[in-house]
This record gives C-alpha cells, sequence and structure tokens, in this order.
C-alpha cells in the first residue's frame, strides 16, 4: 500500500497491525453493528429484544400515531426537540470553549517552555476526579444556597439567588466546564507549532493586533482549532450526565434519552438502539464535513 | 545629504531580567547610522547584534538610551507604527499567503488601494526576478526564492531603513555569494539605509560601508571594511576579522614616529607610529600582524627582523602557508601566494628570516 515498509518488517507488517485491527472490530465495530441491527428488532418489555424485524422504533422518533398507534401518523416533535436541544447545545458548548480556550492556549504557548509544562499540567489537574463527581460537585456549587449565590448574595451583587439548577444554563456550564481540555490541548499543540516569528513579521508590515490574530495566527492554527471543536462539540451531543444532573426532566438531551432506553426494566432497547443511530448519522455526518473540508484545504496548501 | 543621520541610537543599555538574576545583553550603545548607508552589525553569536536590531525594529524594548529615525524619537512607538520593516532570518513568510499576498501586505496595511498594491508588488517581483512566481505559496519555492520574497515583502512599503537579521545564513555558500551581489545592486538601486546582522565577517567585509563590530554587549569598534581590518582598535577585533598573529610584545622605548618592542623570547622590531596611538615605554602589549603582511627570506638577509624555524608547511589553493616558530611557544602564521617562485625553497627544521611589512603591524594593550 505505502511500498516505502521493506526488508525485515515487511512480512511482520500485518501481524503487527492484528492488534489495532482486533480492537477497532471487536470494541467499535460490533457494537455499532449490534445497535444497527437491534434498532430494526421488535421490542420485549421487560427490557431486551425480540427477533422481529420491523421499523417501529425508527417510526416512533418521528411519528405521532396516537396513544393506541392507530390514528393517521403526524409529525413527533418530542424527540426531534431533544436531538434540536442537544445540537444547540453541544454548539454553544464549542463556542464557548473555543471563547476561553484559545486564549488559554494562546496564553500556555507564549510562556517559557518550562512553564507551559505547570499550565498544562494545571489545565488537566481537573481530570483526575470522576466526571460524574465533578458534575455533581458543579450542581452543590451552583445551587441555590451553593456558595456562589452564597458570595453573589454576600457581596451584595445580587439581592436573591439566582435560580440556575434545571435550567439550560445548568446543563451548558456542565458541558462546558467537562469539555474545555478537549479543547485547549488541541488548540495547544497547534499554537506551539506556530511560529511567533509570523506575528512580528505582521507588526512590521503594520497590522495591528487584531488583524494579526485574524488573520496570521487563525489561520495557522486552524487545523488545531477545528480538531478543538470536534472534540468538543460530538461528546457534548451525546452527553447524558450534565443533562441529567443539572438539567432535570425539562432539559433532556439525546444522551440521556438513550440512557433511559437501557437503565432497568423500564426501556426500549429497539428504540435506544434507533436514536443512537441517528445520532451518531448526525455525528458522521460533522465528521464527514470535516475530513471533506481539510482535503480541500490541504489541496490548497500544496 | 549624503551625511544626514538615518538612526541615532544614544547609549541604549538593555538588561534580560531582573534583579540578580539579571543578564546585561547591551551596554552603552552609541552609534549613529547614515542615510543611505549599507551598515553591518558584525560579532559573534550572543554578542547583542540581533537584540539591538530587534530594538531598532520594535520587538524588544530597553531600560536606557534613546533612538532617533531621521530626527524623530521612535523609542515609544510599537513595531507597527515605525518605518522601518525587517528580513527576518527565517524569512517567516506568511505560509497561507501566495507570493503576491505576501509582498503586498505592508502596502495593504498602509491602506494604499489596489491598483498601487499590484503596481508596487509587480516592481518589486521584478526587483528580486521572481516575476513568474507571483501565485505560488512559500511552501513552493526554493530557500533562495523564499529569501528573496522575504526581501521584497520587506522593500515593498518603501521604509525608510530596513532591517536584515542575517538573512543569508540559511543559504548555502553559492547561493549565499550571489545573494550578497544581489542585496548590494537592490539596495544601491534603491536608495534605502540597510541594516544589516551576521557573524560571517566576509559577509561583512564584502557588504558594508560601515561595520560595527560588536562583543558581549559592547560596541568595539566602527568603521569601514578596510579600516576594521587594517586599524583594529584592539586584540578582539584584531583576532575575529580575519586572520592574524598576536605576539606578546614589552614596549622598550618610543620615538616620536615609531616604538621599539621585545617579543617574548627576546627578539625585538621596530613598529612605526604613524597610524596608531603611541603606547607607553614599559607597556606589555599584543602585536597584531596579519599572516599576509611577512614574508620568508634568508635568515642571514638584511631584510629579516624576526628569525625562527619553519616547522610546517600547507597548500591552501591560491596561497601556500607556513607555521613558523620564533619561540618555545609561539607560532608565525605567514600566508606567501601559492604563484611565488620562492615557494618550495624552504623545508620543514630549516632556519628562515621573516621580512615583515611593518607599516601593518598593530600594537595592542586591550
Amino acid at each position: 500500500m505505502t511500498g516505502t515498509s521493506t526488508g525485515v518488517f515487511s512480512g511482520l507488517r500485518n501481524w503487527l497491525l492484528l492488534p489495532s485491527w482486533l480492537v477497532i472490530g471487536v470494541l467499535v465495530l460490533s457494537p455499532v453493528f449490534i445497535m444497527l441491527v437491534y434498532s430494526f428488532l421488535t421490542k420485549e418489555f421487560r427490557g431486551g429484544v425480540i427477533w422481529d424485524f420491523t421499523l417501529a422504533a425508527y417510526d416512533q422518533f418521528f411519528l405521532d400515531r396516537g396513544l393506541f398507534g392507530d390514528e393517521p401518523p403526524k409529525m413527533e416533535w418530542t424527540y426531534i426537540n431533544i436531538f434540536w436541544r442537544s445540537i444547540w447545545q453541544a454548539l454553544l458548548a464549542t463556542l464557548l470553549c473555543l471563547l476561553i480556550g484559545f486564549p488559554t492556549a494562546y496564553f500556555i504557548a507564549t510562556r517559557p517552555p518550562s512553564a507551559r509544562t505547570v499550565w498544562l499540567f494545571m489545565v488537566t489537574v481537573p481530570y483526575w476526579v470522576n466526571l460524574l463527581i465533578r458534575t455533581v460537585s458543579m450542581k452543590f456549587l451552583i445551587r441555590d444556597n451553593g456558595p456562589v449565590n452564597e458570595w453573589l448574595l454576600a457581596t451584595g451583587m445580587i439581592s436573591e439567588p439566582i435560580h440556575l439548577i434545571n435550567t439550560p444554563i445548568a446543563v451548558q456550564l456542565g458541558l462546558f466546564y467537562s469539555y474545555l481540555p478537549f479543547m485547549v490541548l488541541p488548540v495547544y499543540a497547534a499554537m506551539e507549532r506556530y511560529s511567533f516569528s509570523l506575528s512580528e513579521a505582521a507588526a512590521d508590515l503594520y497590522a495591528s493586533k487584531w488583524f494579526t490574530l485574524w488573520h496570521i495566527v487563525i489561520p495557522s492554527v486552524r487545523p488545531g482549532i477545528i480538531a478543538g471543536c470536534i472534540l468538543v462539540f460530538i461528546p457534548s451531543m451525546g452527553a447524558f450526565l450534565a443533562p441529567d444532573l443539572l438539567g432535570g426532566a425539562r432539559n433532556f438531551m439525546i444522551g440521556s434519552l438513550i440512557e433511559e432506553q437501557f437503565k432497568g426494566t423500564a426501556g426500549n432497547w429497539p428504540f435506544g438502539a434507533a436514536a443512537s443511530m441517528i445520532l451518531l448519522s448526525a455525528v458522521l455526518l460533522v465528521l464527514l464535513y470535516y475530513t471533506h473540508y481539510q482535503s480541500k484545504t490541504g489541496i490548497a496548501k500544496n | 545629504m549624503a551625511d544626514e543621520i538615518a538612526i541615532q541610537i544614544t547609549q541604549v543599555t538593555k538588561f534580560y531580567g531582573s534583579g540578580t538574576d539579571s543578564t546585561r545583553a547591551l551596554h552603552d550603545i552609541s552609534v549613529a547610522i547614515r542615510h543611505n548607508e549599507f551598515f553591518t552589525l558584525l560579532g559573534p553569536s550572543g554578542c547583542g547584534k540581533t537584540t539591538l536590531l530587534r530594538i531598532i525594529g520594535g520587538f524588544e524594548d530597553f531600560q536606557n538610551g534613546e533612538i532617533i529615525l531621521h530626527g524623530n524619537s521612535i523609542k515609544a512607538l510599537p513595531a507597527n507604527k515605525r518605518p522601518v520593516n525587517t528580513v527576518f532570518q527565517h524569512y517567516a513568510l506568511f505560509p497561507h499567503m501566495s507570493i503576491r499576498d505576501n509582498i503586498g501586505f505592508g502596502l495593504k496595511m498602509l491602506g494604499k488601494n489596489a491598483a498601487e498594491i499590484r503596481e508596487r508588488t509587480d516592481e518589486m517581483l521584478d526587483l528580486v526576478k521572481l516575476t513568474e512566481y507571483g501565485h505560488r505559496r512559500p511552501a513552493q519555492l526554493s530557500g533562495g526564492q523564499q529569501q528573496r520574497v522575504a526581501l521584497a515583502r520587506a522593500l515593498a512599503p518603501a521604509p525608510r531603513v530596513v532591517l536584515l537579521d542575517e538573512p543569508l545564513s540559511a543559504l548555502d555558500l553559492k547561493l549565499r555569494q550571489s545573494m550578497r551581489h544581489e542585496l548590494r545592486r537592490i539596495r544601491e538601486s534603491l536608495g534605502m539605509t540597510f541594516i544589516f546582522v551576521t557573524h560571517d565577517q566576509e559577509e561583512a567585509l564584502t557588504m558594508s560601508d560601515r561595520i560595527a563590530v560588536m562583543s558581549e554587549g559592547e560596541l568595539q569598534q566602527v568603521g569601514s571594511p578596510e579600516d576594521i581590518y587594517n586599524n583594529p582598535a584592539n586584540i578582539f577585533v584584531a583576532d575575529f576579522i580575519g586572520q592574524t598573529n598576536l605576539i606578546p610584545g614589552i614596549v622598550k622605548a618610543t620615538t616620536a614616529d615609531a616604538a621599539q618592542c621585545q617579543l617574548a623570547g627576546g627578539q625585538s622590531i621596530e613598529v612605526p607610529l604613524a597610524r596608531q596611538p603611541t603606547p607607553n615605554r614599559g607597556d606589555t602589549v599584543k602585536l597584531s600582524i596579519r599572516p599576509e603582511h611577512m614574508d620568508i627570506c634568508q635568515p642571514d638577509s638584511d631584510s629579516a627582523q624576526i628569525t625562527g624555524v619553519l616547522k610546517e608547511q600547507v597548500f591552501l589553493g591560491t596561497d601556500m602557508q607556513f607555521l613558523i616558530e620564533i619561540d618555545d611557544s609561539i607560532l608565525l602564521m605567514v600566508r606567501l601566494q601559492s604563484t611565488q617562485d620562492s615557494l618550495h625553497r624552504w623545508n620543514p627544521g630549516d632556519q628562515v628570516g621573516i621580512r615583515v611589512n611593518i607599516g601593518f603591524v598593530r600594537l595592542l594593550t586591550s
């Protein structure tokens, strides 16, 4: 395939790749395939599936046929709304992470090399704690009588606690906080390779700081920004801890919906599988667009 | 107009760091660079030459001193407000822009209209002989071509002063040599002040109108290439520029126009003082004698001022180099042109005489 590997390793190549193929095949592709199959099966009421082919799960996601399933089909908005909420919450989280993560990465990349390690270390420290615990902590921080509200009340900036728990803002805070390092790290990696003499050259040629940022720095680190956006957007789309713990029932996201279908005996496996497939398709579309865009700019560069 | 001062640098001092950790980068630098001059900052790495250039460009701050550009202080101006452009050491071309956009960048930032930018860019592409390459990206050009783009980009806004930070150091030897002529030609055709930083003395000697030799953050000497080479102000300059023999000696006697010096090992030589300051009697000095300012003769001939034993001869192509021991520890290097007949008259181990072109000998005390 590559034509470049010759010598002793050429025969070994396929064998050396075997572990990777096994991991991808067994742990990635087969679960997805199982999900795909399950999404076309009939639900078993105690959880599980009956091996009867049906489109009922997808039908249920998009169409409303009344309580007994005998009315003429109408558009079912419940799940599309949940899906839509997931998309904009994820987009907003990505945007917030970019707004905070980009300056952070820029700051770290402009420190002396020894200090950079310390700053990067500090970015990763919160991630030594389990996501569930961090999300619960967030709940304690922002609840009506939590430290944030207490402090704001004490300083007299507000006269009544700000109600955040069970609002979309709380979900947003949770998502943003969960995935911020996924933005900081790839942007930093790109920024570290960026040659700051380009910024000096721009200043030398009379460019203002903002012009340099928009037209020299950002185009140079764009691959890192895109990678960061993808790394934040995709897990945010499927997140269920933040919406569950911080958002309550009115701020359901697609991840919580799927989780619910597989939890306990009340669930509906085919429906959860179908929702997963729909989520997966949306994510794949985003990735396809990205690779297409990348290869296009790649060609323009060379 | 010819003697108009382009940049007046007065007592510039810079420290890196603060308190007891601070290191001195520049100490009390004062120099006036003339309009239309090709001025070179020359010195070994770490001597502060690049720091001084970056201070002029506005990329570094400094603690004391003043910089006046054509009568106006630029000390408080940020880099993007100074009418000075830089050719960076590694070119720093914008990789995502075409060659044309790179060259036109400064003009665009100055708010010139599109027609003017196009015209000036064409002119610059012509000047650096890259007319065909305007639509390529920097990565598609060779090192030498990128170097010329960097130059065109710095020249396009017609700055009063162009700063060049070791622009030739990344090129191979042949390219470097042709770029030297190219740089001189371009500067002469445009009539701008060039401030050029290099650690390569050959580059400095061949290109510059004047050279400032720097070492350890201080100016050692400022002068024309001939002046620097023939009348080095101190031991550092004599040793750094070209090759020289530095022989320890003591001044035994002085007259109005000559000094009698005793070399280590006991031999004596009389050095004229026409082009150098008169030393004091009893001073310990270093006699700087360049290898090409000596000739070899019979040890007993009248013209032999020093005698020694020939240790080694090396063929260098155009030249032949001889190492002659005049004392247990002192080897003199003498260089003669290979075309001379006398070359093969001597063999290692022979006692030889050395005739010194004493007008070029310098007595250096520091």
